[in-house]
């Protein structure tokens, strides 16, 4: 007999599957009915899908502070951990799929297990352990496709200590950039690791053994943040902070906690510059004097969405200025890396391969003999700026996990010139990689070919023209010295 | 063929009702967060065989059934009659309800809804969508039988419902 979909009966039996108290026969009752009638199937999917509306909603009121009931988060730490969401302690083992960014470029598909049976949990309510989602569309420039070995090592993995903590090294392992907007904090949190791993596509960092915890209470507030080159953990941070929270790291494990306060934060008057106080610039010199790192800061109070005031004050809250603080390390950071300089040479194509490639140690000191031996100039000299935001350069150094890549943007267009609008189209990904091995004598080059760049030239916005057909050059010309000591 | 780029968007359009939908067959939440996070990531590599003439949510609740099937039916964790027709269907019933009124409208009214709760209503919907408390529990401190709980907080989501119906100027009478 088919059942009657508005009959009381039928709606007991889908509250009572939803509320998982349905007999065997019950639910097979229910599921026969929803392959046979198209009303009680529409009257399941209408009831769990408000089911589902009703838990988001619900969790997202309680996480913005629009208690519909007086409670307050420390009185849910205050519950036995068995009160908590008991469901998942009958989970005995949870398993993430990951690696966003391998599922685009190469097809890998990381899988990450879980016990929980053993995991000792935070005190902070229930957490979420998340995985890595997907990959947000970047608006700078992509990562290299291609990756080319011998890169510059910011830090390099293997000469560190033997037991050198993965969350320390992930405070300075570069992701190539952050564009959330209005995305919620526990997506947020796994699209951050899907970035992680395909900067880690060649495995240097053992992630599998990585844990991040997101409150529950949290996981649905939405935050924007957009950031240049920053390394993954400081990135973790700042986004936490924007969605009220702290981080914990216990290596191997990131347990983000839900700030005590009102959410969303209140703010309170500062001095924007006392973010530099005590740090030192790329020079050494102290950055609160530096004008160009006081523009800088401003910038990174703007990209968080704080407008400062004419006297340097800012309304800012506890959470942006924790991600703030995440900006500046990062751009001190940034400061201390060693940016070589390049000499841009035009040599005719003869005998020479039609693709960019990199030039060896080797081969740049063929070449440069060369280039003396017939008193060749270079088209320019110049030191690439770092990848970012606003950055529109042709070639910039990108920072990628422990390395810096010098990256050529394909879709240089000398016509923008005139429109006054240099570098990559959006989209764009670079056809070229490759780096300076900073501490090596000899240093790699590039060669780029005109026919791959689409055009027979490569302006660099005011005069290094090559003649048509030939090929650039892009050699070494410094090596250079060691970085300033730490800031901090 | 579509860029990966582009599946963000569609992703984030549907995720919410692609939980809905998973949650429908798999009552278990955390086993619903799994299953959720292995669909996603088969949708992103299959993205390429996405066709976008099609809509996105309903390729994605497509292959969130077989990932149901293959996974739970084998472990005995639902019904014999949850075949691929009956998930066919609830699909079918999905489209149709979110063709009714999208996910956002619902969420705005039912957050009118909620504040129109009394107290007490409103801690038995806090403490079991929020703080995820057992019914048993619930019941205990409330000082009613599980059974009515249960027969409660029925009667305080079909409230909600008939709340956001009305909200969303829709026919009660279309459930």
């Amino acid at each position: 007999m088919k059942p009657d979909p508005r009959s009381a009966e039928f709606i007991t039996l889908i509250d009572r599957w939803l509320d998982q108290t349905a007999t065997v026969e019950e639910a097979a009752c229910l599921w026969q009915a929803v392959a046979e009638c198209p009303q009680c199937a529409a009257a399941l999917a209408a009831a769990s899908r408000f089911e589902s509306l009703l838990e988001s909603t619900v969790q997202e009121r309680a996480s913005e502070g629009k208690l519909m009931a007086p409670v307050a988060l420390p009185s849910l730490q205050e519950k036995p951990r068995q009160d908590l969401r008991p469901w998942r302690q009958g989970s005995q083992t949870r398993r993430w799929l990951a690696s966003a960014a391998a599922l685009i470029l190469v097809g890998l598909v990381s899988v990450y297990f879980w016990n929980e049976a053993g995991m000792e949990r935070p005190a902070v309510a229930v957490h979420e352990l998340v995985g890595p989602i997907q990959q947000p569309p970047l608006r700078l420039p992509q990562a290299p496709s291609n990756p080319i070995k011998d890169e510059v090592k910011i830090a390099d993995a293997k000469s560190q200590e033997p037991k050198e903590l993965l969350t320390d090294h992930l405070d300075r392992f570069f992701l190539t950039g952050v564009s959330l907007d209005h995305i919620p904090l526990g997506l947020a949190i796994g699209i951050l690791q899907g970035q992680l791993n395909e900067v880690n596509r060649d495995a240097a960092l053992a992630l599998d053994q990585l844990r991040v915890l997101v409150p529950t209470g949290a996981s649905q507030r939405r935050i924007t943040f957009h950031s240049g080159p920053i390394p993954f953990l400081k990135a973790v941070r700042a986004v936490a902070a924007l969605a009220g929270c702290e981080v914990e790291v216990s290596e191997p494990q990131i347990t983000i906690t839900i700030q005590q306060s009102i959410y969303p934060e209140l703010v309170k008057k500062r001095v924007l510059s006392d973010m530099l106080a005590g740090r030192l610039n790329a020079r050494g010199s102290p950055s609160i004097t530096d004008p160009e790192r006081l523009a800088a800061l401003r910038e990174d109070a703007e990209s968080l969405g704080v407008k400062p005031a004419v006297d340097g004050g800012v309304a800012i809250s506890r959470g942006q200025w924790e991600a703030l603080k995440m900006l500046t390390e990062t751009r001190d950071l940034l400061g201390r890396l060693p940016m070589p300089s390049y000499a841009i040479y035009a040599v005719p194509s003869d005998n020479q391969p039609q693709t960019n490639r990199v030039l060896t140690a080797e081969e740049v000191d063929k070449e440069r003999q060369k280039m003396v031996a017939a008193r060749a100039v270079p088209l320019m000299t110049f030191t690439p700026q770092l990848a970012s935001p606003t950055n529109r350069a042709p070639i910039q150094f990108q920072p990628y996990g422990d390395t810096v890549s010098l990256t050529l943007n394909p879709a240089y267009d000398p016509e923008a010139d005139r429109r006054a609008r240099m570098g990559p189209q959006p989209g764009a990904n670079p056809v070229v990689a490759s780096a300076m091995p900073f501490n090596k004598e000899n240093g790699e080059g590039i060669l780029i070919s005109g026919r791959h760049l689409g055009v027979n030239s490569l302006s660099f916005g005011l005069s290094a023209q090559s003649p048509a057909g030939d090929i650039l050059l892009i050699l070494p010309v410094t090596t250079p010295s060691s970085p300033p000591p730490p800031a901090e | 063929m579509l860029e990966h780029d582009h599946f963000l968007p569609h992703f984030l359009a549907v995720q919410s009702d692609l939980r809905a939908f998973i949650g429908a067959a798999v009552r278990d939440p955390a086993t619903r967060e799994d299953v959720f996070q292995e669909v996603a990531m088969i949708l992103w590599k299959k993205f390429e065989r996405y066709d976008p003439a099609k809509p996105f949510g309903a390729w994605a609740r497509g292959i969130a059934s077989r990932k149901i099937l293959e996974d739970h039916r084998m472990k005995g964790r639902l019904p014999e009659s949850c075949t691929p027709e009956a998930l066919e269907m609830l699909s079918a019933g999905f489209m149709a309800d979110e063709a009714e009124s999208p996910w956002e409208a619902r969420e705005t009214a039912l957050n009118h809804c909620l504040d129109t709760l009394p107290e007490r209503s409103a801690r038995f919907i806090r403490d079991r969508y929020h703080v995820g408390q057992p019914v048993e529990s619930m019941a205990t401190e409330a000082g009613l039988s599980v059974d009515a709980l249960y027969q409660t907080l029925s009667r305080l989501r079909r409230q909600l419902r008939d709340c956001v119906q009305r909200r969303l100027g829709l026919s009660l009478e279309s459930e």
